[in-house]
């Protein structure tokens, strides 16, 4: 087994409120991990401490083997780690081609002589990375809005633009908060078309979602946090059977 | 006919720029025109830092302190040449701008200004206070003037000097602005930790647009101060820093002409509002304040904005009717191919 991404006793305590406590899970190379739980359980802090938007309190995280618990944001994602946001974070000043060569921004060469002397390597550096997002854009059918701003796009492809944005920097792993949040299945149909042959091309997904539908499509193990603890873990049949499962997400004895 | 008109606007505005010093007789107007020139470089500066990278400084006047004395005390007490003197100036004042970067990494908004005033505050007291080095409010005179060949510039040549370090400054910008610097500013702008989870270091934006934006008001300051022949803390007081912010808003933050705009436009305005009349002279910078007043609440986005808007219109209205033109023949065409067809 092939691991990515590995967290240990991974803790996140907001004052006397402790979000997540001791998470440890594992996210094999090349395969869709599922993240569920109900609302509250710590997944999205999950998320953010992974990619060090927030810093945790306790306990380490690996990627590739080398810890990266206290890199900056900008770094882990620079060694390969992508994300999206729950509520999606566009950058709505910017054109929809320009959103997605933010995250180009490392694999330029040209400094900053090249860039006010506006000169021949950097004209030629720019084409080039336009092209490069001109056919990731075309992956997800928005080529014909590279010039628009995000603003003018509908939900689904706002939350598509936001993962092409996430695969510019030619990750090793995504993380997914809720892709699939507030869409028809007809909707998030394009986006587990997309998830499945990011699937193929080898790329590893940390997938968290509500929409069982959509996990049961995608996943192949799959974590279950309530309060902030992993209370399950295993295939998505398996899991879905697990009475703590059941019991987390219908509350109390009496469920049972 | 309007593609023509747009040419002749354009021809005829340069033709406007190059030829006014040449025309203007009177001396203190082309001084005025000087200072704006610089004004404009710095609010530039600023146009940078807030309308690209959404930094905030209410202390810009430091920077062009610091790139005053710096250039006035090198080139006069250690005697080196005009033109390093002034570089000198812009790194004192790039480097100032590099370290009141750092508490934009924590602070926003209301308290990074709180930051910055400070800042310019402490620069004005040193201003004041350092009588050995600076001369202190009685100032600091014998500047050495700018030269060429031995013979002091003149107001004209300051302007053309001045002229062409502005269009540098927003040709520099322009090409900053469409490269993955600029991205990355405006990035962190929209959205940091967006900007951040898409590799982009948010500390290293801001530290590039508070050196930049300081430097420019360095290299204004350093020009400022051989333009001059003398200087005294009173230019570099916070009144000022308000006045440059002023003026980038006023011509438009998120504008590349910005800051040409509201800084010519602002330096001239007042002495345009002197008019001659008994008592006026007490009145005039009130109602300057009040045309500043107006221009922010109704074009919040700055003159810059509406330029741009009005110039779009002139340009797109040309564009359509040619575009109309071409279609009309398309038709043709394709009528005639058509017409083939059926024969």
């Amino acid at each position: 087994m092939n691991i990515l991404l590995e967290t240990k006793d991974l803790t996140k305590r907001f004052g006397g409120i402790i979000a997540n406590r001791d998470i440890s899970l594992t996210i094999e190379a090349g395969k869709t991990t599922g993240l569920i739980g109900p609302n509250g359980s710590g997944k999205t802090t999950f998320i953010n401490q992974v990619s060090g938007v927030l810093p945790s309190t306790a306990g380490k995280t690996y990627f590739q083997g080398n810890d990266i618990t206290t890199l900056s944001a900008n770094r882990i994602a620079r060694l390969g780690i992508g994300r999206t946001f729950q509520k999606i974070q566009l950058f709505e000043r910017l054109s929809v081609i320009e959103n997605v060569l933010v995250a180009r921004r490392h694999f330029y060469k040209a400094n900053v002589v090249d860039i006010v002397l506006n000169t021949r390597r950097n004209r030629r550096e720019e084409q080039a990375q336009r092209d490069y997002a001109m056919t990731l854009l075309k992956r997800f059918g928005l080529e014909s809005e590279a010039s628009n701003q995000p603003s003018a796009l509908p939900y689904g492809k706002r939350r598509a633009l936001e993962i092409a944005r996430a695969l510019a920097l030619e990750p090793k792993l995504i993380l997914l908060d809720e892709p699939a949040a507030g869409m028809a299945i007809e909707e998030y149909s394009g986006i587990l078309s997309i998830m499945e042959q990011l699937k193929e091309e080898g790329i590893t997904m940390l997938l968290v979602e509500h929409t069982m539908e959509f996990i049961r499509r995608v996943v192949d193990w799959v974590y279950v946090l309530n309060f902030g603890e992993v209370i399950s873990q295993g295939g998505f049949r398996d899991v879905e059977k697990d009475d703590a499962v059941i019991k987390a997400y219908l509350g109390g004895d009496e469920a049972l | 006919m309007r593609k023509k008109l747009r040419l002749v606007m354009i021809i005829g505005f340069f033709v406007l720029v190059l030829v006014y010093p040449l025309q203007e007789l009177n001396e203190y107007r082309l001084f005025v025109v000087n200072r704006g020139l610089l004004h404009a470089i710095l609010a530039s500066g600023l146009v940078f830092l807030t309308g690209f990278a959404g930094q905030i400084s209410l202390g810009q006047a430091g920077f062009y302190a610091l790139g005053a004395y710096t250039s006035a005390i090198m080139a006069r007490d250690a005697g080196i040449p005009v033109p390093l003197s002034v570089i000198s100036g812009v790194a004192v004042a790039t480097v100032a701008g590099l370290i009141v970067s750092v508490p934009s990494f924590k602070l926003k908004a209301f308290f990074l200004s709180l930051v910055t005033i400070a800042f310019g505050l402490i620069v004005h007291q040193f201003a004041s206070n350092l009588h050995g080095l600076t001369g202190g409010p009685s100032g600091y005179f014998g500047v050495p003037p700018l030269q060429l060949g031995g013979a002091r510039f003149t107001s004209n040549m300051h302007y053309y000097l001045f002229l062409v370090l502005l269009v540098a400054t927003v040709v520099t910008m322009y090409n900053i602005k469409r490269s993955y610097l600029g991205r990355a500013m405006f990035a962190v702008n929209d959205d940091d930790v967006a900007a951040e989870a898409c590799g982009v270091s948010s500390k290293r934006a801001k530290v590039f647009a508070f050196g930049f934006s300081a430097a420019l008001a360095g290299l204004a300051g350093a020009l400022l101060a051989h333009f001059m022949g003398y200087l005294t803390p009173e230019p570099f007081e916070f009144f000022d820093s308000s006045e440059f912010v002023g003026m980038a808003v006023v011509g438009g933050l998120r504008h590349l002409w910005g800051g040409v705009i509201g800084g010519l436009g602002l330096t001239i305005l007042p002495e345009m509002l002197r008019l001659p009349y008994e008592g006026w002279e007490n009145y005039y910078l009130l109602l300057t304040a009040t045309v500043v007043m107006v221009f922010i609440v109704f074009l919040p986005r700055g003159i810059g904005d509406l330029a741009s808007r009005i110039l779009t219109w002139l340009w797109k209205s040309g564009a359509a009717s040619h575009r109309l033109e071409g279609s009309a023949s398309n038709d043709g065409h394709a009528k005639a191919g058509e017409d083939e067809h059926t024969a």
